[in-house]
């Protein structure tokens, strides 16, 4: 058990006092490293599987005042003073960079996106929110980036978990091999897993990549995962997936599994943008809007009613195991 | 006897309250003068009963829209002048200018308090006693000097309004009439004589009202009024004097023995118990007679809270900026019967419904909290919480129980007894009606830091303020400065407990309360003052400030100076001197070294630390005044703004003259990065809360956080977390729009503000400036829902 909990993965950070991310309170843990690339992604510093150096000018006090990074091993090499009397980055400081040289910045200016932990590291800072779940069933979730694309130390991590009698979560999209899958699923309670955009074409051009292989691994997932928890969600935003056709695509996909018990819709957000500018990464363009309130409500209606009527479908024929028909009639009729 | 609920009427009352200014109101120094003089040569506790008798029998009283009669002064919005408890301020007083009409009568009456007030006085003692000026800790900001007048205990309104005064007055006369004329029972014989001057006192001045009242009625031609005055005469014809019959009647019954306490002394701090659960009878019995109903009950309530917020005091500048004006009329509800069942009651329910309406600062609301609670009645509470106003305050109720048999069993209380403990003032507990309360100064625990890293000068003024521990810079290691801080701050606490006795020597001295002793359980009986000891109980509110500062002081030159040896004390030293100017790389390094509040036991074993030793010096100067056990109490009020004006640049990266960290187990503004939880862990296991007599958390939240369902689900979880932590006082501030934009403007003073939209969580101050700005439209949007 012991090398189990010495697995390491690389961690952006814990975040604890989380409500929105599985049942009762939760502390998220959020994993590097994803196999889509969203273009309206909202947490860059999640998709590069490797640690990455963050610039926030901003915060810079200035060399004047301060220097002192200017005089770090790193600095010498790749960091400069610039007209404006703050360091800007030289060429190659944002592959080279050292995390011993970075530590020196008072201001936290610059800092570095990701760290390498071990399980029984990362458990023992969520053993701190212990006296937080006692009631309200809650636990750990593990988010990212991509969970699914360090299996070992998420499932390592589960396992601790629930030893320590967490509940457990992931949140994930799925884009991995089977294989990956089936070696977290076990552990984990409940799956918050994206459908982001139904149609393979339109997946494929906003995302990087279609969704074939995700649909095949949730679809498997329900069957032979039929004791899990699975909660569909989508981050919604207008005129890419918040059509009447996608939503109710997607409820068809997921309304046959009685095992999926909630589809939740996530409206799209612009806060993460910093992030982009501290990677000296490109902001995303401006085209993406969360849909209206009005247009979000409706869609939820469409969702809620139809799973009204799948459970009352369900009932009915005295509950089915795996599948049911009734959902895939329910917006049909409503 | 109906109720016409009338919510316009509240609006337009509402208003004034708000918008009251405040003013002088001078008949009570006229009074004070008169009785004095005219009693001159009397025993100062038949003086105080004589000057008290006076003024409710001639302070001026009237009739406004209120549903219930009385006042402390004679006037919406004015203030009466205390110079007896504090008279330190009025020459130098620019807020509120005396009319040069009034300048001498009152410039001569301060005067002659001047000779014979305990602030004074206390200073001359202290010297006799002591042999030591006093003057070099108040004037450095290491300890308070003025007196507080202050009201904290809780009066036993369970038995003055369900029996009435009458009973009471019974009472003092049949005692004194079955006692033995001797030197022994002297005192005794001059207390009872006060006791039943004052109480009938409170009788007559209630029928000063009906009178008044009924003279109104006859001339009246609206059928309504007429009703509702009429209906007013017969109350105040029937309570204070006698038992309560209704629910009407136990409110006024309680307004006016409230009132009377505050007109003996004013301050902060006349909480009053399980007030709802005192009137919680009388709405059963109304109700079930078909009397009232839960909206007129509602009603009258805020009728009720609306007068308790025209209550004001004024004791100058000084005494402003360490209590806001602020009241404390803490209403508790909750809590355990004696049996040890929920005693929560439906009147209860209503009070957060009142306040859920008013949004006033007065009644603070304290819900003693335990797991028997109804889920409803939490999630009322929660909904006021979400109303940004800070009420309630959550109480662990198990922590003031096993308190209360801490310091009370000793003398007798038993389970039943302490289970009816209750925040009586703002913060501190006691066990409700039998519980007195004498003052003590507060302690700046940080001003300690500034002594050991300066020899015992205080930095800012240079008096030598403590003993000499030695050259900071010579120290070889961390312990060796520990020692000298815990040297400079057992001084500290000596002379404050020292201080403390000598004040309470001074009250009993020249200001006895018979009026309040003769409401708090064990007084009558025993004869005695609360000042002399006559309550069944006695706590001790010597009060410590500045704790988390200090120990943030001392994690920072831990690492800084001996571990990591980034600064030489030396170095450090020239840095505070210069209050970080061109030392801003030290300054922030100072404040990167991690902070209470963030669950590192590295960093909460030396808040611990210092909490202990902090209570073990108090102890050292044994039992307060009348004789019993005193526990220290750790909160700030708004101390941390006072104190931190007098306290230089400290080793947290606090700037000179910037307030001190707020509550007791609060994080250095700014400092807490790891959110919520580890916070609430941090202040739970920080310091002994059944030890302390209290402490006190406060925690900000995000006004979105608590909007969905699931965040006040969240919230009630980390409630549930701190209590089953041992955690003592939590209590919520929604951040508003306002903070945010400071945020913006100042990022340092805000790190720790995190955001939460739609299951994405950031902090405030790394947001992009455009999303900063939606925010914070946001939040005034949602706030103004």
């Amino acid at each position: 058990m012991s090398a189990g909990k010495d697995t390491k993965g690389t961690v952006i950070n814990i975040q604890h006092f989380c409500y929105n991310d599985g049942p009762g309170l939760r502390t998220v843990v959020f994993v590097k490293g994803c196999s889509l690339k969203c273009r309206w992604c909202g947490n860059p510093e999640s998709i590069s599987p490797v640690p990455q150096l963050a610039y926030e000018k901003r915060d810079c006090m200035g060399c004047d005042k301060c220097g002192l990074c200017l005089r770090s091993k790193f600095g010498k090499d790749y960091l400069e003073r610039d007209d404006e009397g703050v360091v800007s980055l030289k060429e190659g400081a944002r592959e080279f960079f050292d995390n011993e040289s970075i530590k020196c910045c008072p201001a936290g200016a610059l800092s570095v996106y990701g760290e390498e932990k071990t399980v029984a590291q990362v458990i023992s800072e969520v053993d701190k929110d212990i006296p937080y779940y006692r009631g309200n069933g809650g636990g750990i979730t593990v988010s990212g980036g991509e969970p699914l694309l360090q299996p070992e130390f998420t499932a390592e991590l589960l396992k601790a978990a629930h030893a320590h009698g967490y509940s457990t979560a992931i949140e994930t999209a799925s884009n991995v091999p089977w294989e990956n899958m089936a070696m977290v699923l076990p552990f984990v309670d409940t799956v918050l897993h994206d459908i982001k955009i139904f149609d393979t074409d339109r997946h494929r051009y906003f995302t990087g990549v279609d969704n074939k292989r995700i649909l095949y691994n949730l679809k498997r997932a329900y069957k032979e995962f039929t004791n899990k928890t699975f909660i569909a969600r989508t981050p919604i935003i207008h005129k890419v997936n918040d059509d009447d056709e996608n939503i109710k695509a997607t409820l068809d996909f997921i309304l046959p599994h009685p095992n999926v018990v909630e589809y939740e819709l996530l409206p799209y957000h612009k806060l993460g943008f910093g992030k982009y500018r501290a990677l000296g990464q490109e902001c995303p363009s401006d085209e993406f809007e969360a849909p209206s309130k009005e247009r979000l409500e409706k869609l939820r209606e469409v969702i809620s009613e139809a799973f009204a009527y799948r459970d009352k479908i369900n009932y009915l024929r005295g509950g089915n195991e795996n599948e049911c028909e009734g959902g895939q009639r329910a917006y049909k009729e409503a | 006897m109906s109720v016409k609920v009338d919510n316009e009427l509240i609006k337009k009352l509402r208003d004034e309250v708000v918008g009251r200014e405040l003013k002088i109101d001078f008949q009570r120094t006229d009074i004070l003068a008169e009785v004095y003089k005219e009693y001159e040569g009397y025993p100062q506790i038949i003086i105080r009963a004589r000057f008290l008798e006076r003024l409710l029998k001639e302070k001026k009283i009237y009739i406004d829209d209120y549903a219930f009669v009385g006042n402390l002064a004679g006037e919406f919005g004015a203030f009466y002048l205390y110079p007896e408890w504090k008279n330190d301020w009025i020459k130098s007083e620019d807020r509120f200018p005396i009319p040069e009409e009034k300048k001498q009568q009152v410039n001569e009456l301060f005067d002659y308090w001047e000779k014979r007030s305990v602030p004074y006085r206390s200073f001359e003692v202290f010297e006799e006693l002591y042999g030591e000026d006093y003057h070099k800790y108040s004037e450095t900001g290491f300890l308070t000097s003025v007196q507080s007048p202050s009201g904290v205990s809780t009066l036993n309104y369970r038995r003055a309004i369900g029996e009435g005064l009458e009973s009471l007055i019974a009472e003092a006369e049949k005692n004194l009439s079955e006692l033995e004329l001797s030197a022994e029972n002297q005192e005794k014989f001059y207390f009872y004589k006060a006791v039943i001057i004052e109480l009938k006192a409170v009788i007559e001045y209630a029928h000063r009202y009906s009178r008044l009242v009924e003279e109104l009625a006859a001339k009246e031609t609206d059928p309504d009024r007429k009703n509702e005055l009429l209906t007013i005469a017969e109350v105040t014809k029937h309570v204070p004097g006698k038992g309560a019959r209704s629910f009407r009647e136990a409110l006024q019954a309680h307004l006016f023995l409230h009132t009377t306490a505050q007109l003996e002394q004013v301050g902060c701090g006349y909480a009053s118990g399980y007030l709802g659960q005192v009137f919680e009878p009388y709405y059963q019995k109304d109700k079930a007679e078909g009397k009232i109903t839960e909206e007129e009950a509602t009603y009258l309530l805020k009728h009720h809270f609306l007068k308790l917020n025209d209550i004001s005091y004024y004791y100058g500048r000084d005494y402003d900026i360490m209590n806001s004006g602020d009241t404390a009329q803490t209403i508790n509800i909750g809590g355990l019967t004696p049996d040890g069942r929920d005693a929560t009651g439906d009147v209860d329910s209503f009070i957060l419904d009142a306040q859920l309406d008013l949004r006033l600062p007065q009644p603070p609301l304290a819900l003693v909290y335990h797991e028997k609670l109804k889920p409803e009645f939490v999630q009322k509470a929660v909904d006021l919480v979400k109303t940004g106003i800070g009420m309630p305050q959550f109480m662990n109720s198990d922590v003031l129980i096993e308190r209360s048999l801490d310091a009370y069993g000793r003398y007798g209380a038993d389970l039943k007894q302490a289970r009816r403990t209750c925040v009586c003032g703002c913060v501190s507990t006691a066990i409700e009606g039998k519980t007195a309360y004498i003052m003590g100064p507060s302690v700046n625990i940080a001003k300690a830091i500034e002594l050991a890293l300066y020899n015992g000068v205080d930095p800012t003024t240079g008096i030598q303020v403590g003993p000499q521990t030695g050259d900071a810079e010579n120290f070889k290691d961390y312990e060796e400065f520990y020692e000298a801080f815990k040297v400079q701050l057992d001084n500290g606490i000596k002379a404050a407990r020292r201080y403390e006795k000598v004040n309470n020597f001074l009250f009993s001295e020249f200001l006895e309360v018979p009026y309040r002793s003769s409401l708090i359980e064990g007084s009558l009986e025993r004869g005695k003052s609360i000042w002399k000891g006559g309550s069944l109980y006695t706590a001790t509110a010597t009060t410590y400030n500045g704790g988390v500062d200090a120990a943030n002081a001392l994690v920072a030159i831990r690492e800084l100076v001996y571990n990591n040896k980034t600064v030489s004390i030396a170095e450090l030293k020239k840095a505070l001197d210069a209050d970080f100017e061109g030392y801003e790389i030290l300054q922030r390094q100072l404040i990167n070294v991690p902070k209470h509040g963030n669950a590192i036991p590295e960093v909460e074993e030396v808040v611990s630390r210092v909490y202990t030793d902090a209570f073990d010096a108090f102890q050292k100067e044994g039992n307060n005044f009348v004789g019993q056990y005193g526990k220290p109490d750790a909160y700030s009020k708004s101390m941390h703004n006072y104190f931190g004006r007098l306290t230089g640049a400290l080793p947290t990266g606090k700037k000179k003259g910037a307030a001190l960290t707020d509550g007791s187990v609060s994080a250095q503004p700014g400092t807490d990065i790891s959110g919520p939880t580890a916070l609430v862990s941090s202040a739970a296991l920080s310091v002994d809360s059944v030890a302390y007599n209290s402490t006190h958390l406060n925690v900000k939240v995000n006004p979105v956080t608590l909007k969905s369902e699931k965040g006040s689900a969240a919230l009630i979880s980390l409630i549930n977390g701190f209590v089953k932590q041992g955690g003592n006082h939590i209590q919520f501030n929604c951040v508003d729009a306002e903070t945010l934009k400071d945020a913006k403007l100042h990022p340092d003073k805000h790190r720790d503000l995190v955001v939460r939209v739609a299951g994405f969580s950031a902090y405030f101050t790394k947001l992009h400036e455009g999303i900063q700005d939606e925010l914070i439209a946001r939040t005034e949007h949602e706030l103004a829902v």
